[in-house]
């Protein structure tokens, strides 16, 4: 049958100018973008304002907490110096760092490698020995007494200017002498998340050890003091064996693959949090596909029994086919798809680049960029279009029987469990965008969308993406038809849905 | 009336295994008002459905207006359904106006003619208002507007009355009149014989998918004889003895008999006259009513009941 693409564009201008007086679309448009930035702000202002995790400990062996608390100062000392490094870098942002810390800088500066770390240490050592006694440094002389007494009296400070200090979460109670009722009531009181319990002789046996805490489901905390006890009573047990100082920590030292990336070029580059948000971008860009696609095909459908259930088909069917109705349908959705989709892109890019400090700042990357980056966007939009177009046609043939939204619901439920598939399996493929899997998915239309946008971090070659779209081009356009045949029975008929079976004759007639 | 506008010739179409249109041919000529009668699942909106193009007879031949595929010559037929509605959302002048480019008018003359119309029918206070605000009444002028914003050549109306009080039954069938008088075509679907006896030049009435009577609507009422109504008091049995009489309805006190055509009133007057004491004696031609009843009554049971829902099913 001839179609008049005049009529198409009449119901696709139609269509959009009704969903764009919905509140669903305003919603869509504006409350999902919304929803979405507080479902990611409210972990990251919870994290900011929950204040650290105060815990106390029971060291029956009298010696262990102690050599703990100092490697746990230790390392934050250690971060400090890493995080002075960096800000030396940026003169505007050294300024503003407290004068007695660039004094202390510039001390560590002029000393030798060796000599430093043994400072450090020292530091360390000093730090960790007045803490466990309750006592700070009232009136400083040296630069390193200031840092020593800052440490302790300003741990708020400590935590702002080094973000990876554990200060940040962590927080040692002195309670001096308590009994384990002692912290109990002191966990009763909720001034403490927990605390542990370090048996007598731990390096012999460490079956005693326990955390007790009211809410063992926060585990951070345990896990965190745990691998730093673990640490320091394998050190303990090898010394037993006579091996010498320097040989424990080799033994020790825990092996860490660095990660790095192949350019383009083919030259190989130190792998950032940049490249790891590139690297998983996709994952986000199918989330987003698939949401897409799943409430513009919704839509589609709701559309659908609008005009079916408001009794305006036979009206529309003596002005127009049925194909043209169809057709100018999934149109008219799909600019609806668009402008709301257009519009998250916007407003995204729009957050993202207000706020540089913000975003940049904790990422430390580009994200507008990830966003524009051509591959993803492009891929985003073609594969959009193309899996709304595949959706639209499976959904809006099988819906058209339906009479109400509930019979829609119990029709259209195979063709939405298929779309749900490449949900499950957006995390797998992003692990291996070149295994098996992506590739096998890449060839079934109904996923080809979302594995190759999936895959989008490690394209395929051009051959792929072209003989994969050509093969869903063509799926969609037998989809269409499909559809077109079905829909133009099910839009007149009313009473009780087919079953599978009459369905299946109609298709084959 | 000359040429005509619709020509059916042995139409049949089936819903699943059900036969809806039994080889239905039928002529409707123009400039006319053409009743199509039949009881609910008669086929009527089948046989209006296929000659709107919205569904295909399965085989037969058909012309409209001239035209083998209706599909072709949509913009030149107005259709108005039974089951019709609105879009609830969209403002009543954009909403006519859209129909009208369906039609193919321009967006400007469908606009200015909606416009027009709209005001001339008491709606220029709603042009902006959503659909949704209308009532039932205000609805019905606006689908009808809708249906002949782009001036049809044929105008179908499938049970333009159900559901509207009696002075927006007035306006529709004024409105009928005139576009007859403007030299329209109008096709008129309805199972109330009063209406039709009112407005509709010719008729047809279907039954079971198949023709039943056909023919100018005084012809088809003269010719099904004249009818006739007795009060009587006495024994009734002779009333079943009389001659000329096709059918009796007896009700005790009072019966109403049909005639065979050529029967004499007088002749039954005298004969009972002198078996009965009759108080009223009443003769009259048969409405079309009656003529429906009489003519649905005695044509074969088919499958009737499994009509009434065919258009429910594939």
């Amino acid at each position: 049958m001839e179609l008049r693409w005049r009529n198409v564009a009449l119901v696709a201008m139609r269509e959009l100018l009704e969903n764009a007086r919905t509140k669903g679309f305003w919603i869509s448009l504006f409350g999902l973008p919304v929803f979405f930035a507080i479902a990611f702000s409210i972990p990251l202002i919870v994290q900011q304002r929950e204040g650290p995790v105060h815990y106390a400990v029971l060291d029956q062996s009298g010696w262990t907490f102690p050599a703990v608390h100092q490697q746990i100062v230790e390392t934050d000392i250690s971060r400090l110096l890493s995080r002075l490094d960096k800000l030396r870098a940026d003169d505007e942002r050294y300024a503003a760092v407290p004068e007695f810390l660039q004094l202390f800088d510039a001390q560590m500066q002029a000393m030798e490698p060796e000599q430093r770390q043994q400072a450090a240490s020292d530091i360390a050592r000093l730090i960790s020995s007045l803490m466990r006694d309750s006592l700070t440094i009232i009136e400083p002389d040296t630069a390193t007494e200031a840092l020593v007494a800052w440490y302790i009296r300003n741990p708020d400070a400590v935590a702002a200017l080094v973000p990876d200090v554990s200060l940040r979460r962590y927080r040692y109670l002195h309670t001096p002498g308590a009994s384990r009722a002692a912290l109990n009531g002191l966990l009763q009181q909720e001034r403490i998340r927990g605390y542990f319990v370090i048996p007598p002789d731990p390096v012999a046996d460490a079956s005693g050890a326990a955390y007790v805490s009211r809410n063992l489901t926060s585990v951070e905390v345990q896990e965190w003091f745990n691998r730093q006890v673990d640490r320091l009573l394998r050190e303990e047990r090898i010394k037993e064996q006579n091996v010498p100082a320097d040989m424990i920590d080799w033994i020790l030292q825990p092996t860490q693959f660095q990660a790095l990336r192949l350019t383009p070029e083919g030259l190989e580059d130190e792998a950032g949090i940049g490249d790891m948000l590139t690297q998983w971008a996709p994952v986000a860009f199918v989330y987003f596909l698939w949401i897409a696609i799943f409430s513009v095909s919704q839509m589609l459908v709701t559309s659908t029994i609008d005009e079916k259930s408001n009794k305006l088909i036979e009206v529309l069917l003596s002005s127009i086919s049925a194909a043209e109705l169809l057709g100018g349908k999934i149109l008219g959705i799909a600019m609806t798809g668009i402008s709301i989709v257009g519009g998250w892109i916007l407003m995204l890019a729009l957050l993202l680049s207000l706020i540089p400090g913000g975003w940049m700042g904790l990422f430390g990357t580009d994200l507008v960029g990830i966003l524009f980056n051509p591959t993803y966007l492009g891929s985003f939009i073609v594969y959009f279009i193309l899996g709304f177009l595949f959706y639209a046609a499976l959904l809006s043939g099988i819906g058209s029987f339906a009479n109400n939204l509930k019979e829609a619901q119990t029709l259209i439920f195979p063709a939405q469990a298929v779309l749900i598939l490449p949900l499950l399996l957006m995390f797998p493929i992003a692990r291996d965008p070149s295994g098996t899997l992506a590739q096998v998915l890449s060839w079934i239309p109904p996923f080809t969308p979302f594995a190759m946008m999936n895959r989008a971090a490690h394209p395929p070659g051009m051959l792929t993406y072209v003989l994969t779209t050509l093969l869903l081009v063509i799926s969609i356009y037998f989809a269409l038809r499909l559809a077109a045949k079905i829909f133009s029975t099910g839009i007149l008929t009313s009473g009780q849905p087919p079953r599978l079976s009459q369905m299946l004759k109609l298709i084959w007639r | 009336m000359t040429a005509a506008v619709v020509e059916f010739e042995n139409i049949r179409k089936a819903y699943a295994n059900v036969q809806a249109l039994h080889g239905l041919s039928l002529t409707i000529p123009s400039g006319c008002i053409y009743g199509f009668l039949g009881p609910n699942g008669a086929g009527k909106s089948t046989s209006l459905r296929i000659l709107v193009g919205i569904l295909r007879a399965d085989s037969g031949e058909i012309r409209v207006l001239g035209e083998t595929d209706p599909t072709r010559i949509k913009q030149r037929i107005g259709y108005l359904p039974e089951e019709k509605g609105l879009y609830k959302k969209m403002p009543v002048l954009e909403l006519v106006a859209y129909f009208g480019q369906l039609k193919g008018l321009s967006r400007r003359d469908a606009r200015q003619r909606a416009r027009t119309m709209l005001e001339a029918y008491g709606l220029g206070k709603w042009l902006k208002s959503r659909c949704e605000a209308l009532s039932k009444g205000m609805s019905q002028k606006v689908q009808i507007l809708s249906t002949l914003i782009h001036e049809p050549e044929l105008v179908i109306l499938d049970e333009p009355f159900s559901g509207l009080d009696p002075v927006n039954i007035e306006l529709v069938r004024n409105t009928m009149l005139d576009l007859k008088k403007q030299g329209r075509s109008l096709i008129f679907s309805t199972h109330i014989m009063e209406q039709a006896e009112q407005v509709c030049d010719r008729l047809v009435l279907i039954n079971h998918g198949a023709k039943v009577l056909e023919g100018p609507t005084g012809e088809i009422r003269r010719s099904a004889g004249r009818s006739l109504t007795i009060d009587y008091e006495g024994d009734s049995s002779i009333l079943h003895e009389l001659p000329g009489i096709e059918r009796l309805n007896d009700a005790g006190q009072t019966a109403e008999l049909t005639l065979a055509p050529g029967t004499d009133p007088q002749q039954l007057l005298q004969i009972l006259v002198d078996k009965l004491r009759i108080r009223r004696f009443d003769t009259r031609e048969s409405s079309l009513h009656e003529i429906f009843v009489r003519a649905v009554q005695d044509a074969p049971n088919g499958d009737a009941d499994a009509n009434a829902n065919i258009e429910e099913q594939i």
